[in-house]
Parts: C-alpha cells; structure tokens; sequence
C-alpha cells in the first residue's frame, strides 16, 4: 500500500487483517496511552492488533480476533539523535524513510532495506524482522538495536538495554520483541546504533547466466578477499541474471568490482555509485504488496551451501513457471513471488516447496488462502517455550491473537 | 534428602571423578574472577563436571526435584559475581565439555560444547582462514559458555559485534530439566528469538549444553597502529574524530599512563614511558582498504596532537604491541596487591569528561586508578589499585566506585558494557531501570525459571523478586541441607 502525497497512511482505516474484520481504530499519542489501550483491551477481553504502516497487514496467520486496531501513527517523533555518538532514538511509527533521511543529512544512515520506506514504520520492521539482501554485508535491523520501550498488556511500559553502543545490563528484552509480531507486546520507541553512509559502491551485473555456472560464481563471490554486500541470483527465463554490490572506500569499491567481473569470468557491466543504489532500491520494491490483492510471497531457509541447489530445484517445478524466484546463496534464503494467487495454484505450489524445504514461511499471499494454511509450516523448535514467553507477557492473549508460530 | 544422599545420588549420574563436595576441593569455586572487588563468596554442596547434555539434564531434574539452587560454571573468570553459589546448592562446571563437535566452512558455521575455550576455538579454525570473533581479554581461559551467559565482548567487537552477534542457535538445559534446542542450525529460525533472549542471560534461565556459533573469514591484512598523545584529552578526541570521519576500525583501544607504567616494564611493548595515552588502533581488510585507511587514521591522530604514529604490519610486531594490551591487567600486580577492575559504557564523545572525573575521584578518594579500555565503543575499564587487607582502602574502593558509576549513569551511560550484573551490581539496576522496567525483565525469569531455582541472587535488585517465595524456600534447604543462606 502507498502513502500518497498528502502524508495518509493507511493504518488508520484498516477494514480487516488477512481476512477478518477489523474494529475500531486507536491511535494513543503516548506510550502511557499505548499501555492503556491494551490494559483496557485486557478488561473487555478483546483482541488488539498493533498496525505501523500497513504495509505488511498480511504477515503471519489470520487474527483470531481483531477487536481494536491499534495504530503507532501518532508516535513518529526522533526522540534523540546524537550523530557525534552515532545513537538515535526514535518512536516506532516513525517510517524508514524518515528516518533514513535524518541520518542521511549526517551522512549517516542504517543499512537496512524495506519494500515501501515510506510507510514502513521502525515498530514494524522490528515486529516483522523482515530483511533484504543487504543483510548479507550489514546484518538486520537486530544487530543495530540498542534499547527498547514497549507496553504490555498489564498496562506498564518497560524499557530495556540504553542509549550506548555496547550494554549488558538486564535480560536482553531487545531481541525478544524482534521479530516477535506484536505478540508480546507493542514496540513503541527503539534505540539504535548507527553507521556512517559508506562513501562509495558498485555493483556487478550478469545477464543470461547458465544455471550450471552459478556455483562457481558463488564461489568467486563469497570464498574471496573482498566482503560483498549483497549478492543475489534472480531467475532469468531459463537461466539466471547475477547481481553483487560492494560498498565502502571510493578506491577501494572501484578496484574490487573490477577484480570480481574479472573473478567471476562471465560478461558483465558494472554500476556506477548511483545507478547501483537505485538498482538495488527498485529490486528491494518489487517486494512490496502495493494494492495487489492476488500478491504472494514465499521465503525459503536452507543453509547457505543448500540454497543454490534448492533454487535449481525450484526453477525446474512447472508450478513456478510463471513465478519470480531469487536466492540470497551467502543467506541461505530463497524468495518465490507472484501476482496470479489464486487459491487452487497457490495450494500446489505450496505443497512442493515445502516438500523440498520445510522452513518455508509465507510472508504474503491471498486472502482467499488463508483459512488453510499456517503461514509459518510446522517446522518450528520448541514452540513450547515460545508457548510459555506468551503466557508470562499476554497471559489473556489480546496481543495478535492466533498470528504467530504455533497459533501464539 | 540429607547432603550425602545428595552426592551419591550425584555420583550415581556422574560417576564418583565428577563430583566435587569435600571443603577443601570447593574452595577454589567459592568465588570467580572478581575476587578481590571483595565480592561475597560461598560455597555450594557439590560441583558436578558433566560430560554429556543428557547429564546436566538428570542433575537438573534432580535438583529441580529437590528444590536445590544450580549455578552454572565455565571457567569461573567472570568479574560480576556470576557463577559464585550465593544460596549454596549445586554447582554445574562445563569444563568438561569441552569439545568442538562439527565444523563447516561452507557454511561458517561451528557445533561446540559449552566449556570450549574461548581462544581454543579460534586456534582450531585459524589454519582455515577463519576465526571465532568474540575475543574477551581473558581468552585464553574463559568458555564460549560463559561468553554466552556475559554477551561478551572484546577490543575487536568494535567492528564485529559482541557475542550475541555470533551465536545462530543453542542447546539449553531448561529449569524443568528439559533439553531444547532454539535458533537455527545454520540456517534461519522461525518464531521469537529464543536464543538471542539466551544470550547475556547470566545463567538464570538454564544452562547451556551446545551452541552453534559463527565462524568469521580471516581478513587479507591486518595492521596495528600506536599512537601516543601528551594527555588523555587529546586521545580522546582522536577517538571522536575518527569515528565521526566515518571509519570503523577491527579494535581502537587506549591505555593511559599508568598502565604504561605497569605494562612496558613487563612486556617492553614499546609504549612510550611518557606518554600521557596511547591509542592502538588496529585496522583490517583488503591491503588497499587497509593503507587508505591507515593513512587517514594517521593523518586525524597528528591533527589531534598526537606526538608519533608507529604501524606494524607483520605479525610479531602486532602481537608485540598487542601484548601489553592484553597483558595489561595482569601487569597491574606491579603496582599494587589487588585491584577491582571497573566496566561502564559512555556516551563516546563523553570519554574525555568521563576520564578527567575518573581523574578528580583518584584523587578524591587517594586511590591511583589506571585506564585500559575499549575506546571505540566508550567501554571504560577504570582499575583501582588497592591492597584488599587494608580495610580503609577497601572503603574507599567501594566509595569510588559508587561515585564512578553514578556519574556515568548521569552522562547517559550504562552500568555494564561486558562483566555482566551478576551480584556486584544487582543493587544499581534500581539506578537504570524502574519497577516496570524490571517487572519486564523478571518475565523473562519467571517464564523459564518459575521456581526461581537457577542461579539465585544475581541481576535483580536485593529484595525484588518474590521475598516470600525465597524466604520458604530457604527454610526448606536450611532443614534439608543445614544450610543458612544469609
Ligand atoms: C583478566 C580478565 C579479563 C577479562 N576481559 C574481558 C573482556 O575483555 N571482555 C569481557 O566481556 N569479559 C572479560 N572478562 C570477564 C570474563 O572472562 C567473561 O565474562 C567470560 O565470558 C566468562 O567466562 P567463564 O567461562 O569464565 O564464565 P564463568 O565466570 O564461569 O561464568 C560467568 C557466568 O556465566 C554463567 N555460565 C557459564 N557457563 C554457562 C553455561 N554453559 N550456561 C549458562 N550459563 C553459564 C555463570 O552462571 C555465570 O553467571 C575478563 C575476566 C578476566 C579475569
């Protein structure tokens, strides 16, 4: 979904979420008002479900209930920025975009990538631990998050880790929230460490490349003396198109793209710096749901060494002839998309990826699909434990109910 | 359950070499690694030294069965209190297991038992091009266990990250005697971040028995810089200048006078003697990235004041220089009996008024304080020499130290960049945190730990977490074990 010119976003009219129907809008102010709300939520015995930008209303299973729809919209202040220490906090409706362009006029920034960073919210990105290839030279937004607020269900707000770069004190909550959806409370601010924009980056682009050297590319990428970025391999008709972004010094990023078309001995162009991050910005966007309602999208996970041979695997079933397929083989991920979703296709699809990777998670598909399918598959560890975080910190369940692994 | 049924029923589980209980074998696991910061000791009934996970899982259903307290152990040369048996009970030591199960580079990534030794690891994988990044000074002794329970770090942690950053995925022995694993083994794992809650959780929430760790490539080249600077000032703004230029070294590290006075003499390092600070700042990566960046680094430190720059690039030069570094806190033995070595993050453009107060509470308090620490991260490590017998000096010791870690606190700082709470400094997180804040954290606890039976008396303020409970429960191992914990 876009944010359109007049600054609308649309996590203040949300009508359902993956297929229920959603009730009323709240949108607190304060973190004081967020605890409240789901204290409240607690009283009346309704389902709460926290809402940044909108832009992944799809994410996990369909809601039990979705009672009141709880929007970070009004908490989107920088609360502090010190670029001398390289520390920001920030509100977690403030979107990516707005922050990005903060750090930006510092020449500083963090190297995380969303689909749609003008309405991604740092509370959702959190919440949903989504990443993009950049992960694979500048790890995910986990690695930069420094201190926490979030408001439970009980109706406090508590804080965890600080406003320095290295801190052991307490319990690391941080990571718990990461990634947890919601489920265990409402992000409202974060702390993060912050990096100085790399001066410069390339990127080296291959076309029409026989899938049977791709595992020798693979090798001149990652067993070399240059760190890469980020490399993916996107399926490309019946081969594969390459693409690898280096960053760092203007010398030194030159001289390595140079050396690595040299390494990966296949015919490819070189991006200068501009082209190279608009390339990778419209890659990142393809990821982007946008209005799409027959929209879907699969990830993956394999060890890195496995990811090659899966991504073979899967170009060659006819379900996904029509599919776009990418593999992060320094990640260990392979991502599967498409706009044709509809229930009948989607089934079979589903059906053989998970036959050749169990830890396939559907990160967006069609509403009509919903009732069927555990988004997450059923090859999580110890869910049980995960069980017993849920009943310490939402013990009535209101938070997203249903949403997560193992119908937390 | 009397105490000796206690050891036999140990015993029968362990065999009768892996368990320790006579007075005199116990004493050296009655305190860690901050012993002379005067920390409580105690005693536990027993330390048992499993060699499988399935073993510590028995131990803790057994204990969990009796009510007993368990403290996890590795290498005990942690300096928060961590692994000392503050309610008695039984004591968990990883030291004997202590192999490297798998090791696979495609994917770089290594199965390892808890009592691995930190640099053993690194060893075993060097030939290979990699290294385990996570490099605490005390390296050479410590476990990747403890490592996981602390979230250590280290001087190259600055550009690599701390241990959390490098563990995909654990096996645990929960307090229920369960075995789990969480996280990934390699590849990514679904649902909440078990593992990294794990991390840093010092041994309240379980034990672990297995952690899959990331292996790092092994730079191109590596270069170390010395640079040395009339006062600390000057360094200090060396430090904010080079990070504010945009650059992050592998380790910035710096040493003031007084440790060069403790160090040089004792490792002939090259410091120079008269140096109010050096910095040692090590750069690493592809050699043209390295000279470029040495080259700036170099220029920012002359504009800074400092007075000369000297590289090394070959190896027993940058070992050399690094010597002193690493050696430093054992070199304090030179100038005094016992020292308490000091850990608390700052603001990184507060490090130079952070050391003129460390400065003004030396004098205050007539106790010499030396400066060896993580500059780069605004990670100080004041060492306050002392003699441990003398108890006016101990007073003052524990009076500067409050003053130290209030004033960073008020700066914005944190209470620990590494050590961990642990029992030193459970009573300063009412300092940082509110009642709301440690409800939080005490979820954690009481999620995995309902019966609050792992490693009891750490992290949580005095008093805080359920009194009562604690209190019954203590008469029961009083008439159990005639043990009166105080
Ligand atoms: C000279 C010296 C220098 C040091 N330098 C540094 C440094 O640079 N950076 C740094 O971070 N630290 C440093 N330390 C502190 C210490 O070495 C680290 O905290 C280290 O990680 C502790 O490891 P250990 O094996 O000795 O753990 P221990 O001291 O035995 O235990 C530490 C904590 O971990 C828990 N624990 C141990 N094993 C397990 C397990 N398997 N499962 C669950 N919990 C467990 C214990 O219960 C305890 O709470 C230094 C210490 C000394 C003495």
């Amino acid at each position: 979904m876009m944010q359109n010119s007049n600054g609308y976003r649309p996590s203040s009219r949300v009508r359902s979420i993956a297929g229920v129907a959603a009730g009323e809008v709240t949108e607190p102010s304060t973190p004081a008002e967020v605890a409240e709300s789901l204290a409240t939520a607690v009283a009346q015995g309704s389902g709460v479900v926290p809402v940044g930008g909108g832009t992944h209303l799809g994410i996990g299973n369909a809601p039990a209930r979705a009672d009141v729809v709880l929007s970070t919209r009004k908490l989107d202040r920088i609360l502090v920025y010190e670029p001398a220490d390289m520390t920001l906090s920030v509100e977690a409706g403030a979107t990516l975009q707005q922050v990005q362009g903060t750090l930006a006029e510092r020449g500083q920034g963090m190297p995380i990538e969303v689909a749609n960073p003008a309405s991604a919210t740092i509370g959702g990105v959190l919440a949903t631990a989504l990443y993009g290839p950049k992960r694979l030279g500048w790890g995910t937004l986990r690695d930069y998050l420094i201190g926490i607020a979030v408001a439970y269900p009980d109706g406090t707000v508590g804080k965890a880790g600080g406003l320095v770069v290295k801190n052991v004190s307490g319990f690391d909550l941080m990571r718990m929230h990461h990634g947890a959806l919601g489920t265990l409370g409402v992000i409202v601010s974060a702390n993060f460490k912050v990096l100085p924009a790399p001066r410069s980056e390339r990127t080296v682009l291959l076309e029409s490349v026989e899938m049977s050297a791709l595992p020798a590319i693979r090798d001149a990428c990652l067993n070399w003396r240059g760190k890469v970025a980020a490399f993916q391999i996107d399926k490309q008709n019946e081969s594969a198109s390459v693409a690898i972004r280096i960053d760092g010094r203007v010398r030194t990023t030159e001289l390595l793209a140079t050396e690595l078309a040299g390494r990966v001995a296949q015919p490819s162009s070189i991006l200068d710096p501009d082209a190279s991050r608009s390339f990778w910005s419209s890659y990142v966007a393809r990821f982007d749901a946008g209005n799409d309602p027959a929209f879907w999208w699969l990830r993956c996970h394999v060890q890195p060494s496995q990811s090659l041979g899966l991504f073979a695997q899967l170009c060659q079933l006819p379900e996904l002839a029509s599919a776009a397929m990418s593999a992060a083989p320094g990640l260990g991920y392979v991502d599967i998309r498409g706009d044709d979703g509809n229930a009948d296709s989607l089934d079979r699809v589903l059906r053989h990826v998970r036959a050749l990777c169990p830890r396939t998670r559907v990160v967006a598909m069609p509403e009509s699909m919903r009732r069927d399918h555990d988004v997450w598959g059923d090859s999580v560890d110890s869910v049980d434990l995960m069980r017993q975080l849920k009943q310490e910190f939402d013990p009535e369940r209101i938070l997203n109910p249903g949403r997560f692994v193992g119908g937390l | 359950m009397g105490a000796n049924a206690l050891i036999e029923q140990l015993q029968r589980i362990l065999g009768p070499a892996n368990v320790v209980h006579s007075a005199t074998d116990l004493m050296v696991f009655e305190y860690d690694g901050s012993v002379d910061a005067a920390i409580e000791t105690a005693r536990p009934v027993a330390v048992v030294l499993p060699e499988t996970a399935e073993q510590v899982a028995a131990i803790v259903q057994l204990a969990s069965r009796e009510g007993l307290p368990i403290v996890p152990r590795g290498a005990g040369t942690g300096l928060s209190g961590g692994s000392v048996a503050q309610q008695g009970g039984i004591v968990i030591a990883t030291t004997r297991m202590n192999r490297i199960l798998e090791v696979d580079f495609d994917n770089r990534i290594a199965l390892v038992e808890p009592g691995v030794i930190n640099l053993e690891l690194s060893d075993y994988v060097v030939p290979d091009g990699y290294f385990f990044a996570p490099d605490p000074s005390s390296q050479r002794a410590c476990t990747i266990g403890g490592n996981i329970a602390e979230n250590s770090g280290g001087p190259h942690c600055l550009k690599y990250g701390v241990t959390t950053n490098h563990i995909l995925g654990l096996e645990i022995v929960t307090p229920d005697g369960k075995l789990h694993w969480i996280g990934g083994r390699g590849e990514e794992s679904l649902g909440y971040d078990l593992h990294g809650v794990w991390v840093g959780s010092e041994g309240l929430i379980g034990i672990v028995t297995k952690a899959m760790v990331r292996l790092t490539p092994s730079p191109e080249t590596v270069s170390v810089q010395l640079t040395d600077f009339i006062d600390v000032d000057s360094a200090s703004n060396a430090v904010t200048e080079i990070i504010a230029a945009g650059i992050v070294p592998a380790a910035l590290e710096m040493m003031d006078n007084l440790t060069i006075q403790a160090v040089e003499p004792a490792f002939h390092a090259g410091y120079p003697m008269d140096a109010g600070a050096v910095l040692l700042v090590e750069i690493d990566g592809v050699r043209e990235d390295v000279a470029d960046t040495a080259e700036e680094i170099a220029a920012i430190c002359r504009l800074a004041g400092a007075r000369s720059v000297r590289a090394a690039t070959e190896k027993s030069e940058r070992d050399l220089l690094w010597k002193g570094r690493k050696m430093a806190i054992a070199a304090m033995g030179r100038l005094a009996p016992s020292y308490y070595l000091h850990d608390t993050v700052v603001p990184r453009t507060r490090l130079a008024s952070t050391l003129a107060q460390v400065g003004a509470i030396s004098r205050d308090f007539d106790l010499p304080i030396a400066n060896m620490f993580h500059a780069g991260d605004g990670n100080l490590h004041p060492l306050m020499l002392f003699d441990r017998k003398n108890h006016d000096q101990v007073e003052r010791v524990l009076g500067a130290s409050k003053e130290l870690i209030k004033y960073c606190i008020d700066i914005g700082g944190a209470l620990t960049g590494e050590h961990g709470i642990g029992t030193e400094k459970r009573d300063y997180m009412t300092l940082v945190y509110t009642t709301d804040d440690l409800a939080a954290m005490a979820g954690i606890k009481h999620a995995f730990d309902p019966q609050a039976s792992f490693n009891p008396e750490k992290l949580f303020p005095r008093g805080y977490m359920c009194g009562e409970v604690r209190a019954l429960r203590n008469a029961a191992l009083a008439q159990k074990y005639g043990i009166y914990p105080m």
